[in-house]
């Protein structure tokens, strides 16, 4: 029962490593069950929920790898994303954004498709998952330094799509 | 990234200093820097433009999933098509050699639908059936080691039960909760 309650705690963490990666719902919730019976199965012996919640993410994130390699990922179009983003904004309490254009979301969904998978995972972790580099690097099993570098690195290819196409910032 | 000509500050360190990785003074003294660097400006606007853009894009794809009852829904999922495969050579041996040879061998149209089409859709529905019950039944197994998840288990094994009264795992149920 306890990786039971664990999987439940962080579902929604694992549910974004899943979205981050450009996997639609249909194939999130395929991964997300596979996760769950293979936990529930009997996991490997861990000293506490932390380290037990690491190995779901680790597990989450090798089967999105896996989907990853094979999936036509970030597949939605621009305009349907832009309608959803509009929806949330509305009900959104958070800060109010700037207003999105087409252009940037197309130009930012083909980099994530190009995107090499081991900046991607570390830049999902990070910026959507919440989780810090040090945690990245125990899930991963990298070093701190690498999993900065990478960070680093997947940042400053985001950055250049704007750059490079001259979008007006 | 386009050319960073700013030799004062590299483009890793914007990224940090962006991320709020900098210590106080190391902070300070960027964000002076980028007070008088144009250059350091515009990457640093797109640093942060970007990954709003691609959140953005992110929690578009989070709202897709389902609100509430997301567990249930994932422990519900239906069988891939592999999974479905497996088990079909023996759902077909269930259903006999010679009904799959009448269906082959005796083709009858009415009303634009063969007799083999008809048949294919029903085994078919039986095949995707006895996968959705069988792995219904397996998951409420594993959760039945835990006495916590007794009622949830209960629940399950009901839902086979109306959901799939004619498949093997139903009659399994029955006899779980009797």
């Amino acid at each position: 029962m306890r990786m039971h309650s664990v999987f439940i705690r962080h579902i929604e963490r694992l549910r974004r490593l899943v979205v981050a990666m450009g996997l639609s719902a249909e194939e999130g919730q395929d991964i997300l069950q596979d996760v769950y019976v293979e936990a529930v199965k009997g996991p490997p012996k861990y000293r506490g929920d932390q380290d037990a919640a690491r190995w779901l993410m680790r597990v989450t994130a090798n089967r999105c790898l896996l989907e990853f390699r094979r999936r036509k990922r970030h597949s939605r179009a621009a305009s349907e994303i832009l309608q959803q983003w509009a929806e949330l904004e509305k009900h959104s309490s958070g800060p109010e954004m700037q207003a999105i254009h087409a252009e940037e979301v197309e130009a930012m969904m083909q980099c994530l498709r190009k995107m090499d998978e081991s900046l991607q995972l570390p830049l999902a972790m990070r910026y959507f998952c919440e989780l810090n580099s040090s945690e990245i690097g125990e899930i991963l099993e990298l070093e701190l330094g690498t999993v900065r570098k990478r960070l680093h690195k997947g940042r400053i290819i985001l950055a250049d799509v704007l750059l490079k196409r001259g979008i007006k910032l | 990234m386009k050319e960073h000509v700013c030799t004062v500050v590299s483009r890793e360190k914007l990224v940090a200093y962006v991320d709020g990785e900098l210590s106080p003074s190391e902070t300070e003294r960027i964000a002076e820097h980028i007070a008088s660097c144009p250059e350091c400006q515009v990457v640093t606007e797109a640093l942060e433009r970007s990954l709003q853009v691609t959140q953005a894009i992110w929690q578009t794809g989070e709202a897709q999933w389902p609100k509430t009852g997301s567990f249930d829904r994932i422990q519900s999922r239906k069988w891939s098509f592999r999974k479905v495969a497996a088990i079909a050579a023996s759902i077909l041996m269930m259903l006999g050699a010679g009904a799959v040879w009448r269906m082959l061998s005796r083709p009858t149209e009415r009303a634009g639908i063969s007799r083999e089409q008809a048949l294919a859709v029903e085994i078919k529905r039986k095949i995707a059936d006895s996968g959705d019950a069988a792995r219904l039944l397996a998951a409420a197994e594993l959760l039945s080691k835990y006495p916590e998840a007794e009622s949830t288990v209960k629940r399950r094994y009901r839902h086979i039960i109306e959901k799939y009264p004619e498949t093997t795992a139903a009659a399994k149920a029955r006899k779980k909760i009797q």
